[in-house]
Protein backbone atom coordinates (compact mmCIF):
# COMPACT_ATOMS: atom_id res chain seq x y z
CA UNK A 1 0.00 0.00 0.00
CA UNK A 2 3.04 2.38 1.03
CA UNK A 3 4.83 1.29 -2.50
CA UNK A 4 1.23 2.18 -4.26
CA UNK A 5 1.04 5.79 -2.87
CA UNK A 6 4.95 6.46 -3.40
CA UNK A 7 3.99 5.24 -6.86
CA UNK A 8 1.07 7.78 -7.20
CA UNK A 9 3.04 10.40 -6.07
CA UNK A 10 6.03 10.22 -8.12
CA UNK A 11 3.46 9.43 -11.15
CA UNK A 12 1.73 13.13 -10.33
CA UNK A 13 5.62 14.64 -9.67
CA UNK A 14 6.89 13.75 -13.20
CA UNK A 15 4.14 14.61 -15.06
CA UNK A 16 3.71 17.85 -14.22
CA UNK A 17 7.02 19.22 -12.68
CA UNK A 18 8.95 19.05 -16.09
CA UNK A 19 6.37 20.97 -17.59
CA UNK A 20 6.65 23.39 -14.62
CA UNK A 21 10.56 23.43 -15.28
CA UNK A 22 10.31 24.56 -18.87
CA UNK A 23 8.02 27.48 -18.26
CA UNK A 24 10.30 28.55 -15.09
CA UNK A 25 7.57 28.98 -12.77
CA UNK A 26 9.46 28.33 -9.19
CA UNK A 27 6.62 29.47 -6.69
CA UNK A 28 4.44 26.70 -8.55
CA UNK A 29 6.81 24.05 -8.21
CA UNK A 30 7.02 25.20 -4.69
CA UNK A 31 3.41 25.27 -3.62
CA UNK A 32 3.13 21.94 -5.52
CA UNK A 33 5.52 19.67 -3.78
CA UNK A 34 4.66 21.24 -0.58
CA UNK A 35 1.23 19.71 -0.95
CA UNK A 36 2.70 17.15 -2.79
CA UNK A 37 4.88 15.76 -0.15
CA UNK A 38 2.39 16.78 2.91
CA UNK A 39 -0.35 14.72 1.23
CA UNK A 40 2.04 11.72 0.62
CA UNK A 41 3.01 11.77 3.77
CA UNK A 42 -0.77 11.85 5.26
CA UNK A 43 -1.31 9.00 2.78
CA UNK A 44 1.43 6.47 4.17
CA UNK A 45 0.37 7.35 7.65
CA UNK A 46 -2.85 6.22 7.07
CA UNK A 47 -1.88 3.73 5.26
CA UNK A 48 0.35 2.13 7.87
CA UNK A 49 -2.76 2.85 10.58
CA UNK A 50 -0.98 5.24 12.61
CA UNK A 51 -2.87 7.63 14.68
CA UNK A 52 -2.47 10.96 13.04
CA UNK A 53 -4.83 13.22 14.91
CA UNK A 54 -8.00 15.45 13.46
CA UNK A 55 -6.69 18.75 12.48
CA UNK A 56 -10.44 19.10 13.16
CA UNK A 57 -9.30 19.08 16.93
CA UNK A 58 -7.26 21.76 17.09
CA UNK A 59 -10.08 23.63 15.55
CA UNK A 60 -12.57 22.67 18.27
CA UNK A 61 -9.82 23.63 20.80
CA UNK A 62 -9.73 27.33 19.48
CA UNK A 63 -13.00 27.63 19.31
CA UNK A 64 -14.26 25.52 22.22
CA UNK A 65 -14.03 28.88 24.62
CA UNK A 66 -16.19 30.63 22.40
CA UNK A 67 -19.01 28.16 22.90
CA UNK A 68 -18.88 27.84 26.43
CA UNK A 69 -19.43 31.71 26.42
CA UNK A 70 -22.40 31.35 24.33
CA UNK A 71 -23.57 28.64 25.73
CA UNK A 72 -23.23 30.45 29.47
CA UNK A 73 -25.23 33.61 28.07
CA UNK A 74 -27.94 31.96 26.49
CA UNK A 75 -28.78 30.23 30.08
CA UNK B 1 -4.95 30.97 -18.63
CA UNK B 2 -8.61 31.67 -20.43
CA UNK B 3 -11.27 33.50 -18.40
CA UNK B 4 -14.17 30.78 -17.53
CA UNK B 5 -17.75 32.23 -17.67
CA UNK B 6 -20.74 30.66 -16.59
CA UNK B 7 -24.33 32.21 -17.46
CA UNK B 8 -26.71 33.16 -14.57
CA UNK B 9 -28.97 30.48 -15.33
CA UNK B 10 -25.86 28.03 -14.65
CA UNK B 11 -25.28 30.52 -11.32
CA UNK B 12 -29.27 29.58 -10.22
CA UNK B 13 -28.69 25.91 -10.60
CA UNK B 14 -25.42 25.57 -8.85
CA UNK B 15 -26.77 27.67 -5.67
CA UNK B 16 -29.69 25.49 -5.54
CA UNK B 17 -27.94 22.43 -5.25
CA UNK B 18 -25.22 23.85 -3.31
CA UNK B 19 -27.33 25.01 -0.35
CA UNK B 20 -28.87 21.72 -0.21
CA UNK B 21 -25.45 19.63 -0.22
CA UNK B 22 -25.52 18.04 2.45
CA UNK B 23 -28.58 19.59 4.44
CA UNK B 24 -30.66 17.36 2.63
CA UNK B 25 -28.91 14.25 4.67
CA UNK B 26 -28.18 14.96 8.05
CA UNK B 27 -30.01 18.80 8.63
CA UNK B 28 -33.55 16.89 9.69
CA UNK B 29 -31.86 15.27 12.95
CA UNK B 30 -29.77 18.41 13.60
CA UNK B 31 -32.43 20.27 13.48
CA UNK B 32 -35.02 18.27 14.94
CA UNK B 33 -32.98 17.27 18.41
CA UNK B 34 -33.06 20.85 19.53
CA UNK B 35 -36.49 21.72 18.12
CA UNK B 36 -38.38 19.02 18.19
CA UNK B 37 -41.65 18.66 15.93
CA UNK B 38 -41.34 22.95 15.58
CA UNK B 39 -37.94 21.93 13.34
CA UNK B 40 -40.06 23.59 10.19
CA UNK B 41 -40.76 26.38 11.87
CA UNK B 42 -37.11 26.81 12.83
CA UNK B 43 -36.40 25.88 9.30
CA UNK B 44 -38.71 28.31 7.91
CA UNK B 45 -37.09 31.32 9.66
CA UNK B 46 -33.95 30.23 8.84
CA UNK B 47 -34.88 30.61 5.21
CA UNK B 48 -36.28 33.77 5.77
CA UNK B 49 -32.96 35.07 7.76
CA UNK B 50 -30.54 33.70 4.80
CA UNK B 51 -31.80 36.47 2.15
CA UNK B 52 -30.06 38.75 4.74
CA UNK B 53 -27.43 37.02 4.68
CA UNK B 54 -27.29 36.40 0.81
CA UNK B 55 -28.15 40.20 0.77
CA UNK B 56 -24.94 40.91 2.16
CA UNK B 57 -22.80 38.34 -0.10
CA UNK B 58 -24.20 40.13 -2.41
CA UNK B 59 -23.18 43.67 -1.89
CA UNK B 60 -19.81 42.69 -1.22
CA UNK B 61 -19.51 40.90 -4.61
CA UNK B 62 -20.65 44.19 -6.37
CA UNK B 63 -17.94 46.08 -4.80
CA UNK B 64 -15.28 44.11 -6.63
CA UNK B 65 -17.06 43.10 -9.31
CA UNK B 66 -13.87 41.83 -11.23
CA UNK B 67 -11.97 39.87 -8.26
CA UNK B 68 -12.80 36.57 -6.31
CA UNK B 69 -13.36 36.65 -2.44
CA UNK B 70 -9.61 35.66 -1.46
CA UNK B 71 -8.83 38.96 -4.24
CA UNK B 72 -11.03 40.83 -2.53
CA UNK B 73 -9.58 40.07 1.11
CA UNK B 74 -6.22 41.41 -0.08
CA UNK B 75 -7.50 44.04 -1.53
CA UNK B 76 -9.69 45.41 0.92
CA UNK B 77 -7.56 44.76 4.15
CA UNK B 78 -4.44 45.34 2.64
CA UNK B 79 -1.99 42.48 1.86
CA UNK B 80 -0.54 41.00 5.89
CA UNK B 81 -3.82 40.82 7.20
CA UNK B 82 -6.08 39.82 3.78
CA UNK B 83 -3.38 36.98 3.42
CA UNK B 84 -4.15 36.30 7.18
CA UNK B 85 -8.06 36.63 6.28
CA UNK B 86 -7.84 34.30 3.38
CA UNK B 87 -5.85 30.99 5.18
CA UNK B 88 -8.16 30.79 7.36
CA UNK B 89 -11.27 30.79 4.66
CA UNK B 90 -8.99 28.33 2.65
CA UNK B 91 -8.90 26.09 5.74
CA UNK B 92 -12.43 26.31 6.32
CA UNK B 93 -13.23 25.34 2.49
CA UNK B 94 -10.42 22.77 2.43
CA UNK B 95 -11.31 20.56 5.85
CA UNK B 96 -15.27 21.10 4.62
CA UNK B 97 -14.04 19.16 1.27
CA UNK B 98 -12.53 16.78 3.25
CA UNK B 99 -15.60 16.24 6.10
CA UNK B 100 -18.06 15.87 2.95
CA UNK B 101 -15.38 12.99 1.38
CA UNK B 102 -15.91 11.51 4.91
CA UNK B 103 -20.19 11.82 4.69
CA UNK B 104 -19.71 10.03 1.34
CA UNK B 105 -18.50 7.77 2.61
CA UNK B 106 -19.99 6.77 6.29
CA UNK B 107 -23.05 7.01 4.48
CA UNK B 108 -22.59 4.70 1.60
CA UNK B 109 -20.90 2.48 4.83
CA UNK B 110 -23.73 2.87 7.39
CA UNK B 111 -26.76 2.21 4.79
CA UNK B 112 -25.38 0.76 1.64
CA UNK B 113 -23.01 -1.59 1.38
CA UNK B 114 -21.58 -2.09 5.12
CA UNK B 115 -18.58 -4.08 4.32
CA UNK B 116 -16.77 -1.72 1.87
CA UNK B 117 -14.44 0.47 3.69
CA UNK B 118 -14.91 4.20 3.45
CA UNK B 119 -11.81 5.16 1.49
CA UNK B 120 -12.89 3.30 -1.87
CA UNK B 121 -16.14 5.71 -1.68
CA UNK B 122 -14.13 8.52 -1.32
CA UNK B 123 -11.15 7.28 -3.46
CA UNK B 124 -13.95 6.88 -6.44
CA UNK B 125 -15.82 10.16 -5.11
CA UNK B 126 -13.14 12.28 -5.24
CA UNK B 127 -11.60 11.28 -8.88
CA UNK B 128 -15.03 12.86 -9.95
CA UNK B 129 -14.30 16.05 -8.03
CA UNK B 130 -10.88 16.42 -9.19
CA UNK B 131 -11.47 15.46 -13.33
CA UNK B 132 -14.08 17.99 -12.75
CA UNK B 133 -11.79 20.66 -11.29
CA UNK B 134 -9.54 19.90 -14.13
CA UNK B 135 -11.75 19.95 -16.73
CA UNK B 136 -12.86 24.00 -15.31
CA UNK B 137 -16.09 25.63 -13.72
CA UNK B 138 -17.61 25.87 -17.07
CA UNK B 139 -17.77 21.80 -18.05
CA UNK B 140 -18.82 21.87 -13.97
CA UNK B 141 -21.40 24.45 -14.67
CA UNK B 142 -22.86 22.61 -17.26
CA UNK B 143 -23.03 19.08 -15.26
CA UNK B 144 -24.73 20.84 -12.81
CA UNK B 145 -27.61 21.92 -15.39
CA UNK B 146 -27.70 18.03 -16.62
CA UNK B 147 -28.15 16.77 -12.83
CA UNK B 148 -30.68 19.71 -11.68
CA UNK B 149 -33.62 17.96 -13.51
CA UNK B 150 -33.12 14.99 -12.19
CA UNK B 151 -32.85 16.22 -8.87
CA UNK B 152 -36.27 18.22 -8.79
CA UNK B 153 -38.22 14.67 -10.59
CA UNK B 154 -36.51 12.11 -7.78
CA UNK B 155 -37.62 15.17 -5.55
CA UNK B 156 -41.12 15.31 -6.11
CA UNK B 157 -41.28 11.41 -6.95
CA UNK B 158 -40.12 10.93 -3.27
CA UNK B 159 -42.59 13.98 -1.69
CA UNK B 160 -45.03 12.37 -3.49
CA UNK B 161 -44.71 8.81 -2.89
CA UNK B 162 -44.52 9.45 1.10
CA UNK B 163 -47.49 11.59 1.67
CA UNK B 164 -49.93 8.92 2.56
CA UNK B 165 -47.69 8.05 5.80
CA UNK B 166 -48.32 11.63 7.07
CA UNK B 167 -50.13 11.58 10.28
CA UNK B 168 -50.54 14.91 11.39
CA UNK B 169 -50.41 13.90 14.72
CA UNK B 170 -46.65 14.42 15.12
CA UNK B 171 -46.80 18.18 14.46
CA UNK B 172 -48.73 18.79 17.67
CA UNK B 173 -48.20 20.31 20.08
CA UNK B 174 -47.20 23.56 18.17
CA UNK B 175 -44.95 26.07 18.94
CA UNK B 176 -44.40 24.08 22.49
CA UNK B 177 -40.24 24.28 21.92
CA UNK B 178 -38.61 27.12 24.40
CA UNK B 179 -36.93 30.53 22.09
CA UNK B 180 -33.86 29.03 23.09
CA UNK B 181 -34.11 25.64 21.45
CA UNK B 182 -35.15 27.45 18.75
CA UNK B 183 -33.07 29.75 18.48
CA UNK B 184 -30.06 26.92 18.64
CA UNK B 185 -31.80 24.88 16.00
CA UNK B 186 -32.00 28.41 13.52
CA UNK B 187 -28.53 28.48 13.67
CA UNK B 188 -27.73 25.24 13.27
CA UNK B 189 -29.92 25.19 9.99
CA UNK B 190 -28.36 28.03 8.43
CA UNK B 191 -25.06 27.29 9.73
CA UNK B 192 -25.31 24.28 7.33
CA UNK B 193 -27.87 25.43 4.87
CA UNK B 194 -26.81 29.36 4.17
CA UNK B 195 -23.62 30.22 6.04
CA UNK B 196 -21.37 28.39 3.40
CA UNK B 197 -22.84 30.25 0.20
CA UNK B 198 -20.05 33.01 0.93
CA UNK B 199 -18.23 30.49 -1.16
CA UNK B 200 -19.76 31.21 -4.01
CA UNK B 201 -18.10 34.36 -4.07
CA UNK B 202 -15.40 32.79 -5.58
CA UNK B 203 -18.11 32.62 -8.28
CA UNK B 204 -20.31 35.26 -8.22
CA UNK B 205 -18.84 38.60 -9.52
CA UNK B 206 -15.97 37.62 -11.50
CA UNK B 207 -16.92 34.75 -13.38
CA UNK B 208 -20.72 35.16 -14.35
CA UNK B 209 -21.76 36.18 -17.50
CA UNK B 210 -24.75 38.71 -16.58
CA UNK B 211 -24.53 40.18 -13.45
CA UNK B 212 -27.64 41.52 -12.81
CA UNK B 213 -29.83 38.25 -13.57
CA UNK B 214 -27.51 36.54 -11.42
CA UNK B 215 -27.83 38.45 -8.34
CA UNK B 216 -31.66 37.64 -8.97
CA UNK B 217 -30.60 33.39 -9.66
CA UNK B 218 -28.85 34.08 -6.35
CA UNK B 219 -32.09 35.10 -4.56
CA UNK B 220 -34.10 32.27 -6.43
CA UNK B 221 -31.42 29.81 -5.99
CA UNK B 222 -31.13 30.18 -2.29
CA UNK B 223 -35.33 30.23 -1.92
CA UNK B 224 -36.04 26.87 -4.30
CA UNK B 225 -33.25 25.19 -2.07
CA UNK B 226 -34.95 26.63 0.99
CA UNK B 227 -38.58 25.14 -0.07
CA UNK B 228 -36.61 22.00 -0.63
CA UNK B 229 -35.34 21.52 2.86
CA UNK B 230 -38.36 22.64 4.64
CA UNK B 231 -40.45 20.25 2.47
CA UNK B 232 -38.01 17.78 3.56
CA UNK B 233 -38.24 18.89 7.19
CA UNK B 234 -41.87 19.05 7.57
CA UNK B 235 -41.91 15.48 6.20
CA UNK B 236 -39.19 13.74 8.22
CA UNK B 237 -41.20 15.15 11.58
CA UNK B 238 -45.01 14.43 9.99
CA UNK B 239 -43.94 10.87 9.11
CA UNK B 240 -41.25 9.59 11.69
CA UNK B 241 -42.07 12.03 13.98
CA UNK B 242 -39.68 14.00 16.17
CA UNK B 243 -37.58 11.79 18.26
CA UNK B 244 -36.81 9.06 15.82
CA UNK B 245 -35.79 11.84 13.25
CA UNK B 246 -33.46 13.13 16.20
CA UNK B 247 -32.09 9.81 16.88
CA UNK B 248 -31.68 9.00 12.99
CA UNK B 249 -27.85 10.03 11.46
CA UNK B 250 -29.47 10.24 8.21
CA UNK B 251 -33.20 10.88 8.50
CA UNK B 252 -33.76 11.34 5.04
CA UNK B 253 -32.63 8.09 3.94
CA UNK B 254 -34.52 6.55 6.90
CA UNK B 255 -37.96 8.27 5.37
CA UNK B 256 -37.34 6.92 1.50
CA UNK B 257 -37.04 3.42 3.38
CA UNK B 258 -40.50 4.16 4.20
CA UNK B 259 -41.89 4.81 0.90
CA UNK B 260 -44.53 1.75 0.40
CA UNK B 261 -47.32 1.97 -2.35
CA UNK B 262 -50.00 -0.40 -2.23
CA UNK B 263 -47.43 -3.05 -0.62
CA UNK B 264 -45.65 -2.83 -4.11
CA UNK B 265 -43.30 -0.08 -5.12
CA UNK B 266 -40.99 -0.32 -1.84
CA UNK B 267 -37.48 0.19 -1.42
CA UNK B 268 -36.48 2.14 -4.04
CA UNK B 269 -34.17 4.83 -1.40
CA UNK B 270 -31.09 4.07 -3.34
CA UNK B 271 -32.78 6.08 -6.31
CA UNK B 272 -33.63 8.37 -3.55
CA UNK B 273 -29.89 8.61 -2.70
CA UNK B 274 -29.35 9.31 -6.59
CA UNK B 275 -30.89 13.38 -5.08
CA UNK B 276 -28.48 13.65 -2.51
CA UNK B 277 -25.51 12.19 -3.94
CA UNK B 278 -25.90 14.90 -6.45
CA UNK B 279 -26.49 17.65 -3.94
CA UNK B 280 -23.49 16.13 -1.97
CA UNK B 281 -20.77 16.53 -5.66
CA UNK B 282 -21.91 19.86 -5.99
CA UNK B 283 -21.17 20.82 -2.83
CA UNK B 284 -17.89 19.01 -2.59
CA UNK B 285 -17.13 20.14 -5.64
CA UNK B 286 -17.67 23.79 -5.25
CA UNK B 287 -15.30 23.61 -1.50
CA UNK B 288 -12.40 22.15 -3.11
CA UNK B 289 -12.51 24.30 -6.54
CA UNK B 290 -12.57 27.35 -3.84
CA UNK B 291 -9.37 25.67 -2.17
CA UNK B 292 -7.59 24.98 -5.32
CA UNK B 293 -8.18 28.68 -6.75
CA UNK B 294 -7.62 30.52 -3.14
CA UNK B 295 -4.52 28.46 -2.76
CA UNK B 296 -3.24 29.74 -6.12
CA UNK B 297 -4.60 33.27 -5.86
CA UNK B 298 -2.50 33.23 -2.41
CA UNK B 299 0.80 32.18 -3.73
CA UNK B 300 0.12 34.19 -6.75
CA UNK B 301 -0.27 31.09 -9.12
CA UNK B 302 -1.40 32.32 -12.68
CA UNK B 303 -2.37 28.68 -13.65
CA UNK B 304 -3.99 27.03 -10.76
CA UNK B 305 -4.24 23.25 -12.68
CA UNK B 306 -0.89 21.96 -11.23
CA UNK B 307 -2.43 22.42 -7.56
CA UNK B 308 -5.67 19.81 -8.29
CA UNK B 309 -3.99 16.34 -7.86
CA UNK B 310 -1.87 17.32 -4.80
CA UNK B 311 -4.79 18.82 -2.77
CA UNK B 312 -6.97 16.10 -4.19
CA UNK B 313 -4.43 13.35 -2.65
CA UNK B 314 -4.60 15.67 0.50
CA UNK B 315 -8.48 15.30 0.46
CA UNK B 316 -8.62 11.95 -0.24
CA UNK B 317 -5.77 11.56 3.21
CA UNK B 318 -8.07 14.38 5.28
CA UNK B 319 -11.28 12.51 4.75
CA UNK B 320 -9.79 9.66 6.40
CA UNK B 321 -8.54 11.46 9.42
CA UNK B 322 -10.69 14.01 9.65
CA UNK B 323 -13.88 12.34 12.12
CA UNK B 324 -12.16 9.32 14.06
CA UNK B 325 -16.11 8.42 14.66
CA UNK B 326 -19.58 9.88 13.99
CA UNK B 327 -19.70 11.35 17.45
CA UNK B 328 -17.00 13.05 16.76
CA UNK B 329 -18.60 14.12 13.79
CA UNK B 330 -21.78 15.25 15.50
CA UNK B 331 -20.40 16.85 18.39
CA UNK B 332 -18.42 19.07 15.62
CA UNK B 333 -20.80 20.13 13.36
CA UNK B 334 -23.16 21.08 16.37
CA UNK B 335 -21.26 23.14 18.39
CA UNK B 336 -18.41 23.49 16.82
CA UNK B 337 -19.04 24.15 12.97
CA UNK B 338 -21.57 27.00 13.51
CA UNK B 339 -18.65 29.35 15.12
CA UNK B 340 -16.17 28.45 12.87
CA UNK B 341 -18.06 28.74 9.61
CA UNK B 342 -19.69 32.09 11.30
CA UNK B 343 -16.54 33.79 11.89
CA UNK B 344 -15.37 33.53 8.27
CA UNK B 345 -18.76 33.87 6.71
CA UNK B 346 -21.16 36.27 8.40
CA UNK B 347 -18.12 38.27 10.77
CA UNK B 348 -15.17 38.39 7.66
CA UNK B 349 -17.56 39.33 5.01
CA UNK B 350 -19.42 41.56 6.95
CA UNK B 351 -15.97 43.05 8.28
CA UNK B 352 -14.93 43.54 4.38
CA UNK B 353 -18.18 45.28 3.71
CA UNK B 354 -17.52 47.88 6.71
CA UNK B 355 -13.85 48.44 5.50
CA UNK B 356 -14.91 48.78 1.85
CA UNK B 357 -17.02 51.69 2.43
CA UNK B 358 -14.44 52.80 4.18
CA UNK B 359 -11.69 52.98 2.39
CA UNK B 360 -14.48 53.66 -0.41
CA UNK B 361 -13.25 50.66 -2.60
CA UNK B 362 -16.31 51.13 -5.07
CA UNK B 363 -15.77 48.35 -7.68
CA UNK B 364 -14.51 52.93 -9.76
CA UNK B 365 -11.14 51.62 -8.79
CA UNK B 366 -10.43 48.71 -10.91
CA UNK B 367 -7.35 50.35 -13.60
CA UNK B 368 -8.45 48.20 -16.47
CA UNK B 369 -11.66 48.58 -17.23
CA UNK B 370 -10.98 52.26 -18.03
CA UNK B 371 -10.09 51.30 -21.30
CA UNK B 372 -13.46 50.04 -22.23
CA UNK B 373 -15.30 53.32 -21.96
CA UNK B 374 -15.08 53.91 -25.63
CA UNK B 375 -16.35 50.50 -27.07
CA UNK B 376 -18.69 50.46 -23.91
CA UNK B 377 -21.26 52.96 -25.72
CA UNK B 378 -21.30 50.30 -28.90
CA UNK B 379 -22.15 47.59 -26.51
CA UNK B 380 -25.04 49.41 -25.06
CA UNK B 381 -27.45 48.72 -27.58
CA UNK B 382 -26.62 45.50 -28.12
CA UNK B 383 -27.28 44.62 -24.31
CA UNK B 384 -30.61 44.29 -24.18
CA UNK B 385 -30.73 41.71 -27.14
CA UNK B 386 -27.46 39.79 -25.43
CA UNK B 387 -29.41 39.33 -21.85
CA UNK B 388 -32.08 37.58 -23.79
CA UNK B 389 -30.27 35.24 -25.88
CA UNK B 390 -26.77 35.13 -23.25
CA UNK B 391 -28.19 31.22 -22.57
CA UNK B 392 -27.75 30.09 -26.56
CA UNK B 393 -24.39 32.29 -27.25
CA UNK B 394 -22.42 31.42 -24.10
CA UNK B 395 -19.84 28.23 -24.09
CA UNK B 396 -19.22 28.99 -27.48
CA UNK B 397 -18.32 31.81 -28.13
CA UNK B 398 -15.19 32.43 -24.74
CA UNK B 399 -13.84 36.09 -26.38
CA UNK B 400 -17.41 37.24 -27.18
CA UNK B 401 -18.78 36.68 -23.68
CA UNK B 402 -15.67 37.49 -22.09
CA UNK B 403 -15.72 41.39 -23.39
CA UNK B 404 -19.96 40.96 -22.28
CA UNK B 405 -18.59 40.47 -19.23
CA UNK B 406 -16.35 43.71 -18.94
CA UNK B 407 -18.92 45.63 -20.88
CA UNK B 408 -21.50 44.68 -18.33
CA UNK B 409 -19.30 45.55 -15.54
CA UNK B 410 -18.96 49.12 -16.97
CA UNK B 411 -22.52 49.60 -17.67
CA UNK B 412 -23.42 48.69 -13.68
CA UNK B 413 -20.55 50.82 -12.57
CA UNK B 414 -21.75 53.56 -14.49
CA UNK B 415 -25.04 53.01 -13.69
CA UNK B 416 -24.18 52.95 -9.73
CA UNK B 417 -22.46 56.27 -10.17
CA UNK B 418 -25.52 58.18 -11.72
CA UNK B 419 -27.94 56.68 -8.61
CA UNK B 420 -25.17 58.03 -6.57
CA UNK B 421 -25.94 57.51 -2.77
CA UNK B 422 -28.72 55.29 -3.26
CA UNK B 423 -26.58 51.76 -2.97
CA UNK B 424 -24.70 53.40 -0.33
CA UNK B 425 -28.18 53.64 1.92
CA UNK B 426 -28.87 50.35 1.41
CA UNK B 427 -25.45 48.92 2.63
CA UNK B 428 -26.13 50.86 5.64
CA UNK B 429 -29.62 48.88 6.05
CA UNK B 430 -28.02 45.75 5.70
CA UNK B 431 -25.71 46.55 7.96
CA UNK B 432 -28.11 47.10 10.86
CA UNK B 433 -29.91 44.60 9.99
CA UNK B 434 -27.13 41.97 10.02
CA UNK B 435 -26.04 43.09 13.46
CA UNK B 436 -29.77 42.99 14.72
CA UNK B 437 -29.36 39.30 14.45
Amino acid sequence: MTLFILVITSIIAFAFIPQLKKKKETKTIITFSIILLFATAINIGIALKLKIPSPLDFITFIFSPIRDLIVSLTK
Amino acid sequence: MEKEIISSRQFMIITLLFSIGTAILIIPATIAKAAKQDAWIAAIIGVAISFLLVKLYISLGKRTPSLTFIEANEKILGRFLGKFTAIGFILLTFLSSGELLYFIGIFMKTEVMPETPTMAFALLFSIIIVYAAFLGIEVFARSAEILFPFFILIFIVFAVCITPQISFDNVQPILETPKKFLLYSIIRFMSIFSFPLVVLLMLFPSVVNVQKSAQKGFYIGTIIGGIVLIILITLCILVLGPSNTASRTFPSYALAQRISIGNFLQRIEIIMAGMWIASIYIRTFMYFYASVIGVAQLCKIQNHRPLILPLGLLMIGLSQIIHPNIVHSNVYNNEIWPIFSAIFTVILPLTLLIVAKIRKIDGNSQGENSNENQTNNNNHAQQDSENNSHNASEGDSHTESDSKNDAQDENKLELESQKGNKPNENDVKIDQDTNDH
